[in-house]
C-alpha cells in the first residue's frame, strides 16, 4: 500500500471517530422493520396475482397459427412439456455461468420441488444493457412440475463469483427481478425490468420473451419528455430495449411477425403474461425516475424528516416525549395513483391528509403528532415476543408505481 | 429459523452492528442514517439467516449494506425522530482533528457513489480488489480504474489541500 493510500486509509478511521454508542434497540429494531416488511410483501402478492391472471386473460388473445415464417428460427427438439420457443443462448456467455445461475435460483426457491430426473431447457442467456445478464429456463420433467424462470442477473457478479468460487450456498440472483409460473404457454409475452446495478437515476431496460415468431413488439410509456410509442425489434421471439427513466408502466401494445401479423400483446411489462406463483418482488415494478429535493422546505430541527420513494411507505421511531404539535408537509408525486395518503400516528380522517399526484409541489397543514402515538404488537417471528412499544407513526400509502417525496414539519 | 439461529443472529448485530455502521456513515456521511441503513441491511438479510449463517454473515450483510444505499433514492429518511425541543445548535468542534475530518468527509461526498463505495471498501475495509469487486458486483478492473479516478480526485480536492502527507499530497 502506497504512503497516499495508507493516509487516505488513517483519514477514513479518523472521519468515523465520533461514532455514537450503539441504540440500545438495535435488535428489536430490525425485528420491527422485518415484520413490517413481510406484511407489505404478503399484501403486494395478493395485488401480484390478481394482475398477472388479468395479463393471462390478455396473452390468450391472438394465438398464433399458420405462420410463413417458421424456418426464421432454429426449431429444437425439446421435451412434450416445455414451452416451444427459440434458443437465445449467446455462445460468449460460458455454461458455467447458465449452471450457476440454475442453482443459485434453487437456493432462493427452496419450496419449488425439483425431481431428481429434471430436465433444465434453456432458452435466453444474452447480454442486456447495464452490465446484466437476461436468463431465461423451465426446468421439468420426471416428477416435476414444470416451471419456467425469467429474470436479469449482474454479468459481472456472475463472472466474479465463477472466478473466485461458486459457493453452492450463494445466491447470484441478488438485485434481480425473476418471474416463474408453471403454466407458461407458447402464446404467453413476458416482460421483465432491468436495472443497472448502482443506477439511481430511475432508467430501465425492458425485456421480452414471446412466441419465435415475433419480430416487432409496440411499446408505450411515459418518459420526461411525455408520451412515448415507439416500435422496437425482437429477434425470434426475443427483444431488449433501453427506455430511460420512467415515469409509468411500459404497455406492450401489439407484438407482430415479419409479414406484419398480429401475434399477442395488451399487457403491462412487469407482470408476465402468466405465473400463478408470482413473486412479490417489487423491482417487478418499474422503477420510476427520482423527485428532486425541494428547496424551499425548511432544513431545521423542527424538521423531523425528508423522504422519498416509491409505493407506499411505513416508518415507526420510538419518541420519548409526548406532545401534542401540528405539522406542515410538503409532498410532491407523480405516477399511477391519484394521491398519496399521509398518516401520521393513525388512519382516522383527522390524521390524514391526502396529496393530488399532479408532479406539483404542495405545501399542506398536516396532522399533529398524537400524545399515546401507536401501540406496535408484538413480533411473531420472535419467539417469546416482545412487549408493546408505544411509537409515533408515519405512514405514505399508495400504489407501487407512484413515485413521491414528502417533507414534514413540527410546529 | 431455530432459537440458536435466532440468538446468533443477536450476537452477530451485537458484536459487528458497530463495525457496520462504520462502514454506512463512511457511505452516508450522516449517523442517523447509518443506523437507518444498517437496520436496513440486517432487515433484509435476516429471513435468510439460516443460509447466510453457515457461510459468511459479515461478508453478504455488507454486501446488502451498500447495495442497499447504491438504491436507496427509493427510501431516504433524512430526518430525526420528532422532539420536544430543538436540538442544541451545533458548536465548531475545538480538537484540531475536526477540520480535517469535516473536509475528508466531504471529499468523500464529492465522489459517485460508485467510487465512494469502492474507496470506503478498500481503504475502510481493507478488502482486496478482489473482495470489492464480487461486494459491489463489478469487475476487478472495474475495481482498479475507479480506485485510480477516486484517488486521483480526492488528490485535486481543494478541501483537501494542506493536510500534510494526507490524500492531498500524492504519496509514492
Amino acid at each position: 500500500m502506497t504512503t497516499e493510500e495508507q493516509a487516505l486509509r488513517s483519514a477514513l478511521t479518523d472521519v468515523v471517530a465520533g461514532q455514537p454508542a450503539a441504540p440500545h434497540d438495535r435488535i428489536d429494531a430490525v425485528r420491527r422493520r422485518h415484520a413490517h416488511r413481510r406484511q407489505r410483501q404478503l399484501a403486494a402478492l395478493g395485488t401480484a396475482v390478481i394482475v398477472a391472471i388479468t395479463g393471462a386473460v390478455f396473452s390468450v388473445f391472438g394465438l398464433r397459427s399458420g405462420h410463413g415464417d417458421e424456418g426464421q428460427f432454429a426449431k429444437r427438439d425439446l421435451p412434450a412439456w416445455a414451452v416451444q420457443w427459440a434458443d437465445h443462448r449467446d455462445p460468449t456467455i460460458p455454461d458455467g455461468y447458465l449452471g450457476a445461475a440454475y442453482a443459485s435460483w434453487q437456493i432462493d426457491n427452496p419450496d419449488v420441488e425439483v425431481g431428481p430426473g429434471a430436465q433444465v431447457v434453456w432458452y435466453v442467456a444474452e447480454r442486456i444493457p447495464g452490465d446484466r445478464l437476461a436468463l431465461a429456463f423451465e426446468v421439468g420433467g420426471a416428477d416435476t412440475v414444470p416451471m419456467f424462470v425469467f429474470g436479469t442477473t449482474s454479468a459481472t457478479s456472475l463472472s466474479t463469483y465463477l472466478s473466485i468460487h461458486f459457493d453452492k450456498n450463494t445466491s447470484l440472483w441478488l438485485q434481480s427481478n425473476n418471474c416463474y409460473g408453471a403454466n407458461v404457454t407458447a402464446a404467453s409475452v413476458l416482460g421483465l425490468y432491468s436495472t443497472a446495478t448502482n443506477d439511481d437515476t430511475g432508467r430501465n431496460t425492458v425485456v421480452l420473451l414471446t412466441d419465435p415468431h415475433a419480430r416487432s413488439a409496440q411499446l408505450s410509456y411515459i418518459d420526461p419528455s411525455g408520451h412515448v410509442s415507439r416500435t422496437v425489434p425482437m429477434t425470434a421471439g426475443f427483444g431488449a430495449v433501453e427506455v430511460g427513466p420512467l415515469r409509468s408502466r411500459v404497455h406492450v401494445g401489439e407484438v407482430r411477425t415479419a409479414n406484419g401479423k398480429k401475434l399477442n400483446g395488451d399487457l403491462d411489462v412487469g407482470v408476465p403474461g402468466t405465473g400463478d406463483d408470482q413473486s412479490a418482488d417489487p423491482s417487478l415494478t418499474p422503477r420510476l425516475m427520482p423527485i428532486p429535493s425541494f428547496t424551499d422546505a425548511p432544513v431545521n430541527g423542527s424538521v423531523s424528516g425528508e423522504m422519498s420513494g416509491q409505493g407506499s411507505f411505513f416508518d415507526a421511531s420510538p419518541e420519548p416525549g409526548s406532545r401534542y404539535r401540528s405539522t406542515q408537509i410538503y409532498a410532491r408525486c407523480f405516477g399511477r395513483a391519484a394521491s398519496i395518503e399521509i398518516h401520521i400516528d393513525g388512519d382516522n380522517p383527522a390524521q390524514t391528509v391526502t396529496v393530488p399526484c399532479d408532479d406539483r409541489e404542495h405545501v399542506i397543514d398536516g396532522p399533529g403528532f398524537l400524545s399515546t402515538g401507536t401501540t406496535v404488537e408484538e413480533d411473531p417471528m420472535w419467539v417469546g415476543g416482545q412487549r408493546p412499544a408505544i411509537l409515533h407513526t408515519l405512514d405514505i400509502l399508495t400504489d407501487d408505481e407512484t413515485a413521491w417525496r414528502a417533507v414534514v414539519v413540527a410546529r | 429459523m431455530t432459537g440458536d439461529e435466532r440468538a446468533v443472529f443477536a450476537d452477530f448485530v451485537v458484536g459487528r452492528g458497530q463495525a457496520l455502521q462504520r462502514t454506512a456513515f463512511l457511505l452516508t456521511g450522516d449517523w442517523a442514517l447509518a443506523e437507518d441503513l444498517v437496520q436496513t441491511a440486517l432487515a433484509r438479510s435476516y429471513p435468510r439467516w439460516d443460509r447466510i449463517v453457515r457461510d459468511d454473515p459479515e461478508a453478504y450483510v455488507r454486501r446488502v449494506l451498500v447495495n442497499t444505499w447504491s438504491s436507496w433514492w427509493r427510501r431516504r429518511w433524512r430526518g430525526e425522530v420528532p422532539t420536544g425541543e430543538l436540538p442544541e445548535h451545533a458548536t465548531r468542534d475545538e480538537y484540531a482533528g475536526s477540520d480535517r475530518r469535516a473536509a475528508v468527509q466531504a471529499a468523500l461526498s464529492r465522489l459517485p457513489r460508485r467510487q465512494r463505495a469502492i474507496v470506503v471498501l478498500r481503504y475502510h475495509e481493507d478488502m482486496t480488489e478482489t473482495q470489492v469487486a464480487h461486494a459491489l458486483g463489478i469487475s476487478v478492473g472495474t475495481v482498479k480504474s475507479q480506485t485510480s479516478k477516486a484517488m486521483t480526485k480526492l488528490r485535486g480536492d481543494a478541501a483537501l489541500t494542506g493536510y500534510g502527507t494526507t490524500v492531498a499530497t500524492g504519496g509514492e
